[in-house]
């Protein structure tokens, strides 16, 4: 632990543990409320967590404080997202707001959209959705085609959006549209500010895999927003997607290491108490210990560049396809261990059923393992592409 | 302190690998081309006429000897020169000179028993060592002579690399104790370093490969499904390069602050991540790039085979990668199902009488 970090920032870690295993409620087990709450109360705890959070400093830790953050550096977010995983915090509701908008604003903003939207981020006045894939343009997003349109000083957007999280509850929605069908597919794209209460938006939820509503479709039919929602230069919406993705890729929840070690652990305790560990157990929960080590190991590497002002760049397809293929990992042994427990109702299984039945988008979202695999190939083994047709 | 190289030790691994590219496998020039480069006297302390540089730097000049397949003791060699010295400053100044050279047990320690010396030690470049200093516990190493020592030079598993089981009984009178902390974790890093220039040799031979050799009109490396095990081979490779870089790091840190407890108990964390992936992972490596290669892969002349063989000596000795990822599990996990140990069962078991 001590290999990166100076006293002070060990005794910033300590303060952060303190208000961490101070502030949980009493009844957060397993990573979740024991009774669960129902829906509408959970929502409300996890919003009411996110304030709290920000009220005790531990939100936009890095962010400027011009812009109600922290002003600290990435070494004291990453020992706050660390001490969050070691307690298996809260997630947040606010993850697009927070890992993606704030970043893009931050680099490509207006002065006016960074001083109104940023502080509103961190404070949970809005929630924000993201409105980048659609039905004919998830990995391949270059291929969108939802539409937007100068109109008197403002822009026309019609279209759709699909895989679009938290859009039943989001407040805004960062969308990218094309706004150029003469340039090459990877020119001709912008993003902009939609706010999710615009005539013209629909929304239909899509039930994941686990069971929950999660993500949505999104319908637009002649939404029409101002010219001052629009980020960063007309058409350049990809460089600057893909400039902040790369980013948000390698640093963001670093937590998830923290916090899947707290699940490996939850697993070694029950797989000893009921006496069911064998030695091939044991070697494959060493196996994920292992690789849950070099996870870290490549967290402090990457956050030791970050410091030292390195760019992230195509390298970052490594922690996306390390913390991915570890969890869904942890989530098989999630039901080696417990056998047929995992049907059973008690905070192990229910932490369980849910770590499974999540992390088999893991691989998929955020750039998919095989899509990872292409970008190191190619971008950063220098391996020849393939000849691809590409119409739109 | 970091996982970024200082332009000092970029130039220390830059060096090393010209002078080795140079050398070509030219045998017995290598030790004093060695001692020029400074590689031999890297951890020797400056008052012994040494660099006095850390684990960090000699895991740098390892890897480079590693991807060069270099047929001489480096790890071996760099690490146990100062207790060498210790008793023998003459000896030393042979070694850091290139004129003779240090080998010492391929995994384990010495015991001692009834105030003796005891065990049975597999170890490489005994035809070619001078001397012989093995770990004897966590604070001490035992220096012998190899010409008092019983053994039987032979070559089996790498040309070029002849290797015995040292008989260590009745070897007191020959033997002298010095002082040194946890020489066996330090040769453990070392070796893995070079483990691990090896693996970064077959693989980027292999890359290559997929680039140059063109079969159906095209480079074979633009068929997806090459892609992405090469894909899945540079995050191997990343990681076992990560794993040696943390652990020479954290052992630093170790020997640096000699009475905090934290430290050493990250540094022998980092050597246990080290056992139970580094080995198993590059010889992962090294398999992955004779199949790349195809046919040409598995021939005898191909370099790629050398490399293999390698891999295979070095990493059989550590301990297979299940019994070291059992021994992290409880050392993580707590409540200890095993014995949290860098050694080998089988070793420890032909040890015992």
């Amino acid at each position: 632990m001590s290999i990166l970090f100076t006293e002070e920032q060990e005794r910033y870690r300590q303060d952060v543990r303190r208000w961490m295993e101070a502030s949980l409620p009493d009844n957060w087990i397993e990573a979740g409320h024991w009774p669960p709450l129902p829906e509408d109360k959970e929502q409300a705890f996890l919003l009411d967590w996110e304030r709290s959070l920000h009220a005790a400093g531990y939100s936009g830790v890095a962010w400027p404080k011009a812009f109600d953050g922290q002003g600290l550096g990435p070494v004291e977010e990453f020992i706050v997202n660390e001490e969050m995983g070691r307690v298996s915090a809260p997630e947040s509701l606010n993850t697009i707001g927070r890992e993606l908008v704030g970043p893009i604003l931050m680099s490509v903003g207006t002065d006016a959209q960074k001083r109104y939207y940023i502080p509103r981020i961190l404070r949970i006045d809005d929630i924000w959705c993201q409105g980048f894939s659609e039905p004919n343009a998830g990995s391949d997003l270059a291929s969108i085609r939802t539409r937007a349109v100068r109109d008197e000083g403002g822009w026309i957007l019609n279209g759709q959006k699909i895989w679009t999280s938290y859009a039943h509850m989001a407040s805004h929605c960062i969308l990218l549209a094309r706004t150029n069908t003469e340039a090459s597919a990877y020119r001709g794209m912008t993003l902009f500010i939609m706010p999710m209460n615009a005539l013209g938006i629909e929304v239909r939820g899509i039930r994941h895999l686990n069971g929950q509503r999660h993500f949505n479709e999104v319908f637009l039919t002649d939404v029409r927003i101002e010219d001052s929602m629009r980020i960063g230069e007309i058409d350049m919406g990809w460089q600057v997607a893909v400039g902040v993705l790369g980013f948000e890729r390698a640093t963001t929840r670093l937590y998830r290491q923290q916090r899947f070690a707290q699940e490996l652990g939850s697993l070694v305790r029950v797989a000893r108490k009921a006496g069911t560990m064998t030695g091939a157990m044991e070697e494959r929960m060493g196996e994920i210990a292992a690789e849950l080590q070099l996870l870290r190991y490549h967290n402090l590497k990457f956050l030791r560049r970050i410091c030292d002002g390195a760019k992230i760049g195509d390298e970052s397809s490594l922690l996306k396809m390390l913390w991915s293929q570890i969890h869904q990992k942890i989530a098989r042994l999630g039901l080696d261990v417990l056998g047929s427990e995992i049907d059973a109702e008690s905070p192990i299984a229910a932490r369980f059923r849910k770590v499974y039945f999540i992390a088999r988008g893991e691989t998929i979202y955020a750039g998919s393992s095989q899509i990872q695999r292409n970008i190191i190939a190619e971008r950063v083994l220098g391996l020849p592409r393939a000849e691809r047709g590409r119409s739109r | 302190m970091s996982f970024e190289l200082s332009r000092e030790q970029v130039q220390i691994g830059d060096s090393i690998a010209v002078a080795l590219g140079r050398a070509g496998d030219s045998g017995a020039a290598l030790g004093p081309m060695l001692a020029e480069l400074g590689a031999l006297s890297l951890l020797v302390p400056e008052d012994q006429g040494g660099m006095g540089l850390g684990m960090v730097e000699g895991a740098i000049a390892c890897t480079e000897a590693g991807r060069h397949c270099l047929s001489f003791p480096l790890a071996e060699t760099m690490l146990m020169a100062a207790p060498l010295g210790a008793t023998m400053p003459q000896a030393r100044d042979r070694v850091l000179a290139g004129l003779s050279c240090v080998t010492a047990p391929s995994s384990d320690s010495a015991g001692r028993r009834e105030g003796c010396l005891s065990g049975t030690l597999h170890a490489a470049y005994v035809d070619r060592a001078d001397w012989f200093v093995a770990p004897l516990d966590e604070r001490h190493v035992a220096v012998m002579a190899m010409d008092g020592l019983q053994h039987t030079a032979q070559v089996f598993l790498e040309e070029g690399v002849a290797t015995a089981v040292v008989d260590l009984t009745d070897s007191l009178e020959t033997a002298a104790i010095v002082a040194m902390d946890l020489a066996a974790e330090r040769l453990i890093i070392l070796r893995c370093a070079e483990i691990v220039g090896a693996a970064a040799f077959c693989f980027e031979t292999g890359v290559q490969y997929l680039k140059d050799r063109r079969q159906f009109g095209q480079p074979i490396g633009a068929n997806q499904s090459l892609k992405h095990l090469a894909a899945d081979g540079y995050v191997q490779l990343e990681n076992i390069r990560v794993a040696v870089a943390h652990a020479a790091a954290s052992m630093d840190r170790a020997l640096g602050n000699p009475g905090k407890a934290a430290s050493l108990e990250d540094a022998r964390e980092a050597v246990c991540v080290v056992l139970s992936y580094v080995p198993e992972t590059a010889r992962e490596l090294a398999e992955l790039s004779i199949q790349f290669h195809g046919g040409i892969g598995v021939t005898w002349e191909y370099p790629l085979n050398r490399y293999l063989r390698r891999i295979i000596r070095l990493g059989q000795s550590l301990g297979s990668s299940g019994y070291h990822r059992r021994a992290l599990l409880s050392r993580v996990a707590g409540e200890a199902a095993v014995a949290p140990s860098n050694s080998n069962p089988d070793i420890v078991r032909q040890m015992t009488p």
